[in-house]
C-alpha cells in the first residue's frame, strides 16, 4: 500500500513539474497561527456584549427553526427541559425515554428525577456502556452540552469525547442542547481558535437547528434523517431583563 | 433514463429536457432565488478579498499537492484510519469490494458523493449482491426512479411532487400522497431503517485537512452523520484534490461553500471526521477508510491551462447561474457533472472528443465565472476545449472533430478577403433564400445538413441590399464634398 502511495505521489510531482525538487518544508504551507489575540479578546468579554452576542444568537435562529429558551439558573433549564420532554411525542417507539450525555453541566440539572417523576426513563450516555446504542435509538429526546455556542450563524459546536458520543444529538427525534452563556462566541474564526487550543481533537460536529431537506420541489421541511426539532438552553446564570433577549 | 442502456446523446436529452415543463418550472425558481442570490451575496461580502485570497491558496495548495496528501494520509493514519490512494476507477472500486468481502458486508448506505457516481461503484458492490441504498432524500429518490441526479444539491429537481407520491406509493406501499411533508415523513421512516442497518456507510468528501488529518462533510438532512456515525465501517471518496493545508484554510472554503451553494452561513451539519471511533464510545465506525482518487486528475494538474479548475468546491453556483443549463436541465450533461463546470471537468476526465458537446452548447456569457466562489474562469476553459476540438490536440489525444468546419472557414476566409466574391456570394445566397422565407419574413426551415440550425430557432433572411450598397444609393449623391465641409467648419469655428 505504501507503494501505492509512493507512485501516486510521484505521478502528482511529475504532473506540477516538481520531480527533482526539493520537498517544502510543512511549515512553509502551513505557517503556525498565533490565536493569543482572539483568545485574549474572547476572556476580557463583558457580561453586556455576552448578551448582546445571546440576542444575535437568538435572531440566527429563528429561521432556522432553533428554538432558544434563556434560562437564568439551573432549576429554570431543568424545568424548561422536562416541559418540553412532557409535550414531545414518541416517533419510533411506544414509550417515552432520553439519552443524556455525561456531562458536569447536565448532571448539575438533576434531569434524571425531574423526568422519572415524569414517568420519562432517561439513560446516561456512559462510556463502555454496551445498552447506549440501544437505549439512544429507542429515545425520542437526546439530550447534550455544547462546547461553544457562535452567534452569528446559530451554531453549536460539539466535541466528541468519552461519554459525549455523536449519535445522541442525531437519532433521537428532538434535541436539547446546553449553553452556556460564557461559552458563546462570536464568529467562526473565534470558535475555530477556541478548537485549535484541544488537545488530542476528535471528532466534531458544528449544529444550526433541526435537520431539514428542500429535495421535494423546494419546500422546506424539518427532520430529514436527524432531530425534527432543536432546543437550545442558554445558561446565563441570572436573570436577564427581557426573556426573550 | 436506465443506467444499462445507452443514455440519450446531448440533443436528444436536452429537447426532453425542455419538454418537461416541471423542469422548467423548477430551474426557473431555483436560479432566480439561488444564482442571482449567490451574485448578491459576493457583492457585499464583508471580506470583498475572501474569493480571491482563496483562489490563490487553492491555487497554492494544487502546486503543493503531493505533500500535503502525504500529510493528510499520515494524519489518518495516526489516529488509525486507512488511507488507499487509487489511480483509476477500476483500483479504487476493487478496493472499496474487497473491503466489503473482508467484512461480511451486505448493505452499504451512501451519502451524497458525485464521485461515486464518476467511477461507477454501486455496480461495482451491486455485482457482489451488496445492497446500496442512497440516503440522500433526493438521491433515494432517483435512485427509486432509476434515473441519475440532474442537479449537485437538488438532485430530483425534475421531477414533481405527483411523480414522487406515485414512485412512493409504489415502492414504500404508502396511500398516494403529494404533500411533500408527508413524503418526507415516509422517506425518513424507510431510510432509518437502512441507516441504523447498515454495514458500511459510504460518502463523498467535501475537502480533507492535511493539518488536522480530518475530512470535512456538511448536510442538511443529517443523512451523512447517520452514515458516518451508525454503520461499523465507514469508506470516504475523495477525489485527490479535494484537500486543503490547514484549519483557517477549511473555515475560509466551508462558508464559501454553504453560502455559494444554498445561501446558507453554514449548513446544518458540519462533521470533522477522520478515524475509527475511540475504545468505549458507542458510536461507530469501528474502521475508516480514506480513499484517494486520481482517475484522470492528475493529467488536469499538469496541464496550465485546465488546473484551475481543480480549485472549483462543487458548490453548484455555477448551474444556478448558467443560461444554458437553467433551460435544458443537467441530464443532457451525460455525467454526475453538470452545468458549465461539468462542460469543463466531463470532457477532462472522460474525454473531450466523447463529450464533445459540451463545450460547444455553452454560451461563453461569463456568468457562471461571476458566481464562481473561487473565480474559476470557466469561460476561458471552454473555449479552450473548442480549440482542441477544431484543431486537435495530441497531448489529449483530441482529434479535430469536424473537418468540413475546417473546410468551410478555409473558403469563408477566401470569400471576405475580396470584395467581388464577397458581393457575388450574398447576391446568390438572396436569391437562394427565398423559397425558405416564411410568412413572418423569417428563415423556419433549412434543407439537410443546415437543418440543425433552425430546429430550435428561426434565422433572420439577408437584406435585400447590404450597407454599401444602400449608401451608395440613397446617401452618395446628398454628401457634402469636402470643399463645402470646410468652409463649414470655418463658419462655425469663427
Amino acid at each position: 500500500m505504501e507503494d501505492n502511495q509512493t507512485l501516486f505521489l510521484n505521478r502528482i510531482r511529475a504532473a506540477l513539474g516538481n520531480g527533482d525538487k526539493e520537498r517544502i518544508a510543512w511549515e512553509e504551507l502551513a505557517a503556525p497561527i498565533d490565536d493569543s489575540a482572539v483568545l485574549q479578546a474572547l476572556t476580557s468579554r463583558s457580561r453586556e456584549e455576552q448578551l448582546l452576542l445571546l440576542r444575535q444568537l437568538v435572531d440566527m435562529a429563528g429561521p432556522l427553526h432553533l428554538e432558544v429558551h434563556v434560562c437564568a439558573s439551573l432549576t429554570e433549564a431543568a424545568s424548561s427541559i422536562t416541559a418540553i420532554a412532557k409535550d414531545s411525542k414518541p416517533e419510533f417507539s411506544s414509550s417515552k425515554e432520553v439519552v443524556i450525555h455525561d456531562h458536569p453541566l447536565l448532571q448539575a440539572l438533576q434531569l434524571e428525577s425531574l423526568l422519572t417523576e415524569a414517568t420519562i426513563s432517561t439513560h446516561l450516555t456512559r462510556n463502555y456502556d454496551p445498552e447506549v446504542r440501544q437505549h439512544t435509538v429507542n429515545a425520542s429526546i437526546g439530550i447534550t452540552a455544547a462546547a461553544w455556542g457562535i452567534a452569528e450563524s446559530a451554531t453549536i459546536v460539539q466535541l466528541t469525547r468519552p461519554g459525549q458520543p455523536r449519535s445522541t444529538s442525531l437519532v433521537p427525534s428532538i434535541h436539547i442542547a446546553v449553553l452556556e452563556l460564557a461559552n458563546l462566541v462570536a464568529t467562526l474564526a473565534e470558535a475555530y481558535a477556541l478548537i485549535r487550543q484541544e488537545p488530542d481533537l476528535g471528532s466534531l460536529v458544528l449544529i444550526s437547528g433541526p435537520s431539514k431537506t428542500a429535495d421535494i420541489e423546494g419546500t422546506m421541511v424539518h427532520g430529514a434523517h436527524g432531530p425534527r426539532a432543536m432546543h437550545l438552553i442558554v445558561l446565563t446564570g441570572e436573570p436577564v431583563d427581557d426573556k426573550r433577549a | 433514463m436506465n443506467p444499462s442502456s445507452q443514455p440519450p446523446s446531448y440533443n436528444e436529452a436536452a429537447r426532453q429536457g425542455l419538454a418537461n415543463p416541471c423542469l422548467q418550472r423548477s430551474l426557473h425558481g431555483l436560479q432566480a432565488h439561488y444564482g442571482k442570490g449567490a451574485l448578491a451575496l459576493w457583492r457585499t461580502l464583508p471580506d470583498p478579498t475572501l474569493r480571491s485570497r482563496v483562489k490563490a491558496r487553492r491555487m497554492e495548495t494544487l502546486a503543493h499537492l503531493d505533500r500535503v496528501l502525504e500529510q493528510l494520509a499520515d494524519g489518518i493514519r495516526a489516529r488509525g484510519g486507512q488511507v488507499f490512494f487509487a489511480a483509476t476507477a477500476a483500483e479504487a472500486n476493487e478496493y472499496v469490494r474487497e473491503l466489503a468481502r473482508r467484512q461480511g458486508v451486505r448493505r452499504v448506505v451512501k451519502g451524497k458523493s458525485m464521485l461515486s457516481a464518476e467511477i461507477g461503484i454501486d455496480a461495482a458492490l451491486a455485482a457482489d449482491g451488496i445492497e446500496v441504498v442512497e440516503t440522500d432524500l433526493g438521491e433515494y429518490i432517483v435512485q427509486m426512479a432509476g434515473s441519475t441526479a440532474s442537479h449537485i444539491i437538488a438532485p430530483c429537481i425534475h421531477m414533481d411532487r405527483q411523480q414522487i407520491g406515485r414512485l412512493f406509493a409504489k415502492h414504500l406501499h404508502i396511500p398516494y400522497t403529494d404533500d411533500p411533508p408527508t413524503l418526507t415523513r415516509a422517506a425518513r421512516k424507510a431510510l432509518r431503517q437502512h441507516l441504523l442497518t447498515a454495514d458500511m456507510g459510504l460518502t463523498g468528501c467535501n475537502f480533507a485537512c492535511a493539518e488536522t488529518g480530518q475530512i470535512t462533510l456538511v448536510s442538511n438532512e443529517g443523512n451523512i452523520r447517520m452514515a458516518t456515525t451508525m454503520p461499523r465501517l465507514h469508506v470516504a471518496l475523495m477525489g485527490m484534490e479535494r484537500i486543503v493545508a490547514t484549519l483557517d484554510d477549511q473555515r475560509d472554503l466551508l462558508q464559501l461553500l454553504t453560502q455559494a451553494a444554498a445561501l446558507q452561513k453554514l449548513s446544518t451539519y458540519v462533521s470533522c471526521v477522520g478515524g475509527p471511533s475511540p475504545a468505549g464510545d458507542p458510536d461507530g465506525p469501528e474502521e475508516f477508510h480514506l480513499v484517494i482518487i486520481d482517475n484522470g486528475r492528475s493529467r488536469i494538474l499538469a496541464d496550465p491551462e485546465f488546473r484551475e479548475v481543480l480549485a472549483c468546491i462543487r458548490c453548484g453556483a455555477c448551474l444556478n447561474i448558467c443560461p444554458v443549463y437553467g433551460r435544458i436541465g443537467g441530464h443532457a450533461y451525460g455525467s454526475p457533472y453538470s452545468g458549465p463546470i461539468g462542460a469543463v471537468v466531463t470532457p477532462l476526465l472522460a474525454g473531450i472528443n466523447r463529450h464533445a458537446d459540451l463545450c460547444k452548447g455553452e454560451t461563453l456569457c461569463g456568468a457562471c465565472r461571476d458566481v464562481c466562489p473561487v473565480a474559476n474562469d470557466l469561460p476561458r476553459m471552454l473555449a479552450a476545449l473548442r480549440h482542441k476540438l477544431a484543431y486537435g490536440d495530441p497531448g489529449w489525444q483530441v482529434r479535430p472533430q469536424n473537418r468540413l468546419e475546417a473546410i468551410g472557414f478555409k473558403f469563408w476566409q477566401k470569400i471576405v478577403g475580396s470584395r467581388m466574391l464577397y458581393e457575388a456570394f450574398f447576391k446568390f445566397f438572396r436569391a437562394l433564400q427565398r423559397p425558405f422565407t416564411g410568412q413572418e419574413e423569417m428563415i423556419g426551415r433549412l434543407p439537410g445538413f443546415d437543418g440543425g440550425w433552425t430546429g430550435g430557432r428561426d434565422l433572420p433572411p439577408l437584406a435585400s441590399s447590404s450597407f454599401r450598397e444602400r449608401w451608395r444609393q440613397v446617401h452618395s449623391k446628398n454628401r457634402p464634398s469636402c470643399a463645402e465641409k470646410e468652409s463649414e467648419e470655418q463658419r462655425h469655428g469663427g
